[in-house]
C-alpha cells in the first residue's frame, strides 16, 4: 500500500479527539490499509478498552482519512493518494460531502494529467477503480463524481479529456447501473442511469432540452470503428426519452442531423437512438423521418432501420423514399447513397412493405417514352423481381393509407393509371416496347386481374384497343424467354377471351386464335376460345358460319384432326341445328346446300379412300356420316334440289365410299330420294311413253309431267285432223287432277287458257256429242273442262258463251242438253 | 422432314417449282421446301416471303390455303370481270378499258379481255393451286405445316391440275398468264431488283435445267 498514508497523514490524524466508536472505526480502516505497524493504529488500537464498541465511520473520520487538500497540491500524489482508498471504499468507508468535493475539484484541476502519459496505465486504472466504487455506491461522492464525468462527457471542447474520461468510463463500466443520491433523511436512494426526470433533475438541473441538446451534439464525435460518447449515453435511452421526443418534434429533427452527422464522420449507425420508443410502441424519431424532406442522409439512416418496426410507422419513410428518388430530375439515382444504400432497400423490400406509390413511380422512371433511360434497366429489373417474379397470376398486395391492400387491376385502371378515357394514347408506348418489357408484364397482369371489369369500364372502341394491345403483345412474345411466355401468353388469351365476347367477328376471333402457333401453353385455350365462337348455341346461326365450317373441314381432314380441332364437335353436334336453320330460311339455299354436301361428301370420300392407312380418317368419315345423318333428319325434303339428291343417293350406294354401312343414313337419304323422285318416270316408263305403249302402263304410274300434258294438249288440238281420240291419258289427268292443277298454275307460259279452250271446242263438237262413237271422249273431255274451268276466272263467261251456243238451235238435243248440264256444273 | 420424296411426290412438288424459283432462285427443288432449315438465312427469307403473304401463322396459312384452293384469290376476280366482258363489244370494251385510270386496272382489263373465252373454263386455277403448293412448301420452313398434311393437301391438288390441264405446257402457261394478271405486266426493274429474272427466263432455266421432269403429264 502506498506509502502516502504513512509519510503524510498518519501525522494528521489527532487520535484524541475520536470517540470510541471513531476510533473502532478507525482501527478498522487502518487494518484494512495494512497498518498495523503505524503509531497510530497502536494508540488507537490502546485506546479501545470496551471491545464491543460498534464502530461508526463519522464525516468528521472521514475528512480526517481523506480530507488532505495538502496532499493534492502534487497531482500525481494527488491521484496515488485516491488510488489508494480502494480497500477503504471498497468496505463502504466512503468519503463524505467536503471530501468529495475537494476529490472532484482536484479532478478536475489535474484532469490533463492525468490524461497524459506521464500518469502510468495502472495507475489509472486504480484511480478509476476508486471512482467507479464511488459513483455505484452509496456514498456523498456518488453524485458529485457522476456529475463530473457526465459533465466532462459532454464537454466538446476539451476532446482530449471527454475521450479520455468516455474510454475509462466504458473501459470500467462506469456511468451505467446505479448511482445514489442523498436525501434530507441522509438516506441514500438508488438511481439508474436511465434518462428520466429525476436523473434530469440531479445531473440538468430538470432541464430536458439542455440535456439533449448535449447528448446530440456528443453523438457526432468520436474516432472511426472506436466507441464514443455515444456508446456510453446510449444505455440511458429510456422510454422518458421517447415520450420526450413526441412532446418535443423539433428535437427529433435535431437527433437525426446527429445521427446523419455520426453515420458520415465515424461511419456508424445509431441503432439505439433511432428505434427510440415510447411505452406504447410510437417511434418519435422514424415518425419524424417519414415527414421531412430526405436528403442523402436520411436514406442512410432508413437503410438501418430495424425490420420489427410496425409496419405502419415506416410507410411515410417509403413514400419519401420515393420523393426523394423523384425530385431534382431523379438526378439522386446517381448519387453514392442510392448506389450504396437506396438500391439495397428497394432491394431488400417486399410486397408487405412496399407501398402502392411505387407503381406509379415505377411507370414514370421507365415509362418507355418518358422515361429515364439510364434508369430503366436497374428499376425494372427491381419491380420486375419485387411486383411480378412470384405473384402466379395475381397482382401483389402492397401498403395503401397504413394497412395492407390488395391491388386490383380496376383500382390500377381508375385510380393509379387513371385511363378510363385516354386509353389508347395512354397505351400506345407500351405496345411498341413488347412483352419482355415488365411494365408490360405488369399491364398483363392488370388487365387480366380486371377483365370482368373491363367490359364496364370501357367502351367499344375501348375495348378493340386493348385487344390490339393485347395481340400485339402476344406476337412479340414469339421471340420472348420461355418464362415469360408461359408466364403471360395464357393471361393475354384471357384478356382476349374476356373482351371478345361480341359475337360475329370471325377475323378478331381468328386473330385470336391464331396466336397459338406462338406457344404450346396456349393452344388448348386458343382452340377453346374459338371452338366458342364457332360453335356458339346462345346465337343465332348464320349462313357464314356454317360456310366457315365446311372451309374449316377442310383443314380439320388435311391436318389430320389436329388443326381446327372444333370441327369433331361440329360435326358431332352441330347436326340438327344446321338442319333446322335451313328449314327456317325461306330464301332458296338449294345452291348452298348443294355446293357443301358436295365438299362434305368429297372428304368422306376422300376419308374413305385413306382409311386404311390411318385409323383417324376412319374417325373424320364416321363424324362426317353423323353429321349428314343429323341434318338430313330435319332438313325438309324440299330444301334440296332434285341434282343434289341424286348425287347423294348415287354416293349413298357407291359400293367402295358409300353409305352401305350406316343404315341410318342411308335409310334417311333412300327417304329423301323417294321424296324427289317418287312420281318421276322410272326409264321404263319412258321408254314405253315415247313407243306409245301406254296400254301396257299401269294408268298409276303415268305420271303428271310435261310429256303426259304437252301430249294431251297436242291431241286435244289435233284430233280431228290426226284422228286419235286416246283416252288413257285423258283418264289420267282426270283422275290426278289436283297434280294437274298445281302443275299448270306453276307454268307461266299460258299453257292453261291453251288448255281450256282446246277442252272448250271439245265441247262445241257435234262429234264428240253423247250417243256418237267417241262420246266416252267427249265425256272425259267436258269432266276434265269443268274440273279446270271451275272457280277460274273465266267461269262466267265460257258459262255465258256455253248457254248461248245451246240455245242457238245448231245442235241437236243430247248434246243441248248436255252443254245445259256443263253450264249448271260450272255454276254450282 | 420425315418422310422420303418419292417420284411420285417430287412430280407434285414440281407444280410449284416455277414459282418457287421465281421467289427464292437459289431454291434446291428436289427438296421439300426447296430452302436449308439449318441455314437461318434461309429460314429467314422464307419467314420474309410467308410475311409478304401475310402468314404469321399456321391458321394464317390455312386460310390463305383455303383461298387459293377455292378460287377466291384470283379467279372469282377475273371470271367476274371476263364474264362482264364476254358481253361486250370492242367499242364498249374500249370505253371501259379509258375510263379506269389505274395502270394496275387498266393492265388487269386488257388482260381479261384477251382471254375472256379461252380461259373461260380454267380461270386461273393452274396459277392458284400452284400458288398453294409453293406457299405450303414455304410453311414447312417454320413448322407452320407437316408433311402429312402437306402430302395430303398436294394430292388433291395434284388430282384438280391433272384433271383440268393436259400437259405441262398448258399448265405452265396458265400459271404464267395467272403470274401476270396479279403482279402486273411489268418486268421487274433490274436495277432494283438486281440477280432477279422474269417468269419466263425461270421458265425457260426450268426446261433446260429439269427437262426430263416436264415431259410426261402423269394424270
Amino acid at each position: 500500500m502506498s506509502v502516502i498514508f504513512k509519510t503524510k497523514i498518519d501525522a494528521t490524524i489527532n487520535t484524541n479527539a475520536l470517540n470510541p466508536s471513531e476510533a473502532k472505526a478507525l482501527a478498522t480502516t487502518l487494518e484494512l490499509l495494512n497498518y498495523q505497524d503505524t503509531e497510530t493504529y497502536t494508540r488507537t488500537k490502546n485506546s479501545l478498552t470496551n471491545q464491543s464498541t460498534t464502530p461508526v465511520f463519522t464525516n468528521a473520520l472521514a475528512q480526517k482519512l481523506y480530507y488532505h487538500p495538502e496532499i493534492y497540491a502534487d497531482q500525481t500524489q494527488g491521484l496515488e493518494f485516491v488510488a489508494s482508498w480502494f480497500p477503504l471504499v471498497d468496505n463502504a468507508y466512503y468519503p463524505d460531502k467536503k471530501s468529495s468535493e475537494l476529490l472532484v475539484t482536484f479532478l478536475k484541476f489535474s484532469l490533463s494529467l492525468f490524461t497524459s502519459n506521464t500518469i502510468t496505465e495502472q495507475l489509472k486504472t486504480r484511480v478509476f477503480d476508486v471512482i467507479k466504487l464511488l459513483v455505484h455506491s452509496p456514498s456523498a461522492a456518488s453524485v458529485p463524481l457522476t456529475q463530473f464525468l457526465i459533465d466532462t462527457v459532454f464537454d466538446t471542447r476539451d476532446s482530449n479529456s471527454s475521450a479520455f474520461i468516455v474510454k475509462q468510463c466504458l473501459k470500467h463500466d462506469i456511468l451505467n447501473g446505479l448511482y445514489y443520491v442523498c436525501d434530507k433523511n441522509q438516506t441514500y436512494t438508488a438511481h439508474y442511469f436511465t434518462i428520466q426526470q429525476s436523473f434530469v433533475n440531479h445531473f440538468q438541473e430538470g432541464n430536458w432540452e439542455a440535456l439533449i441538446t448535449k447528448i446530440h451534439n456528443i453523438i457526432p464525435v468520436g474516432k472511426p470503428q472506436k466507441p464514443g460518447a455515444y456508446n456510453l449515453v446510449a444505455a440511458w435511452f429510456s422510454f422518458d426519452l421517447a415520450q420526450f421526443y413526441v412532446t418535443n418534434l423539433e428535437f427529433t429533427t435535431a437527433a437525426l442531423r446527429a445521427i446523419k452527422e455520426r453515420f458520415l464522420f465515424i461511419e456508424d449507425h445509431c441503432t439505439a437512438l433511432l428505434h427510440i420508443k415510447t411505452t406504447e410502441g410510437l417511434y418519435p424519431l422514424i415518425k419524424t423521418l417519414g415527414s421531412k424532406t430526405w436528403d442523402s442522409g436520411d436514406v442512410l439512416v432508413f437503410s438501418t432501420l430495424d425490420t420489427h418496426i410496425p409496419q405502419s410507422q415506416v410507410d411515410a419513410c417509403y413514400l419519401r423514399f420515393l420523393d426523394w428518388l423523384t425530385v431534382d430530375g431523379s438526378s439522386n439515382f446517381y448519387t453514392e447513397a442510392f448506389k450504396d444504400h437506396g438500391n439495397t432497400i428497394l432491394s431488400n423490400s417486399n410486397t408487405a412493405t412496399l407501398p402502392a406509390e411505387c407503381i406509379p413511380f415505377w411507370f414514370e422512371k421507365c415509362h418507355p417514352k418518358t422515361g429515364v433511360v439510364s434508369q430503366t434497366e436497374a428499376y425494372n429489373t427491381l419491380f420486375y423481381k419485387l411486383l411480378i417474379e412470384n405473384t402466379k397470376h395475381t397482382l401483389p398486395t402492397l401498403r395503401l393509407d397504413h394497412s395492407d391492400f390488395q391491388i386490383t387491376g380496376e383500382f390500377l385502371i381508375t385510380t393509379v393509371f387513371q385511363i378510363q378515357h385516354n386509353l389508347k394514347a395512354w397505351l400506345e408506348p407500351f405496345k411498341t416496347s413488347g412483352i419482355e418489357n415488365p411494365l408490360n408484364q405488369f399491364l398483363v397482369l392488370a388487365f387480366y386481374d380486371a377483365r370482368e371489369a373491363l367490359l364496364t369500364l370501357y367502351n367499344e372502341a375501348d375495348c378493340e384497343v386493348l385487344q390490339t394491345y393485347a395481340l400485339a403483345l402476344a406476337h412479340t412474345a414469339t421471340e420472348a424467354s420461355d418464362t415469360i411466355k408461359t408466364n403471360n401468353l395464357p393471361l393475354l388469351v384471357s384478356i382476349l377471351s374476356t373482351l371478345c365476347v361480341q359475337s360475329g367477328n370471325y377475323t378478331r376471333v381468328n386473330e385470336i386464335w391464331a396466336l397459338k402457333n406462338i406457344d404450346p401453353v396456349i393452344i388448348d385455350q386458343c382452340n377453346t376460345f374459338a371452338q366458342s365462337h364457332y360453335i356458339n348455341i346462345e346465337t343465332p346461326l348464320h349462313l357464314n358460319v356454317i360456310q366457315a365450317w365446311y372451309n374449316f373441314l377442310g383443314d380439320y381432314y388435311y391436318s389430320l384432326t389436329t388443326e381446327a380441332v372444333w370441327v369433331s364437335d361440329m360435326l358431332k353436334t352441330q347436326g340438327l341445328r344446321t338442319g333446322l336453320y335451313f328449314n327456317s330460311l325461306e330464301d332458296d339455299t338449294t345452291f348452298f346446300l348443294n355446293k357443301a354436301i358436295n365438299r362434305i361428301v368429297h372428304f368422306h370420300k376422300k376419308s374413305k379412300q385413306k382409311q386404311v392407312q390411318n385409323s383417324v380418317f376412319t374417325m373424320i368419315a364416321s363424324q362426317i356420316e353423323t353429321y349428314l345423318a343429323d341434318v338430313l333428319e330435319i332438313l325438309k325434303k324440299d330444301k334440296l334440289d332434285q341434282n343434289t339428291v341424286q348425287f347423294l343417293q348415287n354416293y349413298s350406294c357407291d359400293e367402295t365410299f358409300g353409305f352401305k354401312n350406316n343404315t341410318t343414313l342411308s335409310t334417311i337419304i333412300q327417304s329423301c330420294y323417294s321424296f324427289h323422285f317418287k312420281e318421276a318416270p322410272t326409264p321404263e316408263i319412258n321408254i314405253l311413253r315415247e313407243h306409245g305403249q301406254l296400254s301396257k302402263i299401269d294408268t298409276k304410274d303415268i305420271p303428271i309431267d310435261q310429256t303426259t300434258i304437252t301430249t294431251v294438249l297436242h291431241n286435244l288440238e289435233h284430233y280431228k285432223t290426226e284422228g286419235v281420240c286416246e283416252t288413257t291419258l285423258l283418264q289420267v289427268l282426270h283422275t290426278k287432277i289436283d297434280a294437274l292443277k298445281s302443275w299448270l298454275s306453276q307454268n307461266d307460259s299460258g299453257i292453261e287458257t291453251q288448255y281450256i279452250q282446246a277442252l272448250y271446242m271439245t265441247l262445241l263438237d257435234p262429234d264428240l256429242a253423247p250417243e256418237t262413237p267417241l262420246e266416252t271422249y267427249g265425256n272425259l273431255c267436258r269432266q276434265l273442262f269443268v274440273q279446270l274451268a271451275k272457280g277460274s276466272d273465266m267461269a262466267m263467261s265460257y258459262a255465258l258463251g256455253l248457254k248461248a251456243m245451246a240455245h242457238s238451235g245448231a245442235y241437236a238435243d243430247p248434246l243441248k242438253t248436255t252443254l245445259l248440264q256443263v253450264v249448271t256444273d260450272l255454276n254450282t | 422432314m420425315t418422310a422420303d420424296i418419292t417420284p411420285q411426290i417430287q412430280e407434285q412438288l414440281n407444280l410449284s417449282a416455277l414459282l418457287l424459283k421465281k421467289n427464292y432462285n437459289t431454291a434446291d427443288l428436289s427438296t421439300w421446301s426447296g430452302f436449308n432449315s439449318e441455314d437461318q438465312m434461309q429460314v429467314k427469307q422464307a419467314k420474309r416471303l410467308l410475311k409478304l403473304n401475310g402468314i404469321t401463322s399456321g391458321l394464317h396459312l390455312r386460310n390463305s390455303l383455303q383461298r387459293y384452293q377455292s378460287g377466291q384469290m384470283v379467279s372469282h376476280t377475273f371470271s367476274k370481270l371476263a364474264a362482264e366482258f364476254r358481253m361486250d363489244t370492242t367499242t364498249s370494251f374500249d370505253a371501259k378499258y379509258n375510263a379506269q385510270e389505274h395502270p394496275r386496272l387498266k393492265h388487269n382489263y386488257k388482260m381479261v379481255w384477251k382471254y375472256r373465252f379461252t380461259l373461260k373454263e380454267h380461270l386461273l386455277i393452274g396459277y392458284e393451286l400452284s400458288y398453294y403448293i409453293y406457299l405450303m412448301r414455304l410453311a414447312t420452313v417454320v413448322g407452320f405445316i407437316g408433311t402429312d398434311e402437306l402430302l395430303l393437301r398436294m394430292e388433291d391438288a395434284n388430282e384438280t391440275i391433272k384433271s383440268t390441264f393436259s400437259s405441262w405446257g398448258a399448265f405452265h402457261r396458265n400459271v404464267c398468264l395467272g403470274d401476270e394478271f396479279v403482279l402486273g405486266a411489268t418486268e421487274q426493274d433490274n436495277s432494283k431488283f438486281p440477280g432477279s429474272k422474269t417468269l419466263w427466263e425461270h421458265y425457260q432455266r426450268l426446261y433446260v435445267k429439269h427437262a426430263d421432269w416436264f415431259k410426261t403429264w402423269n394424270k
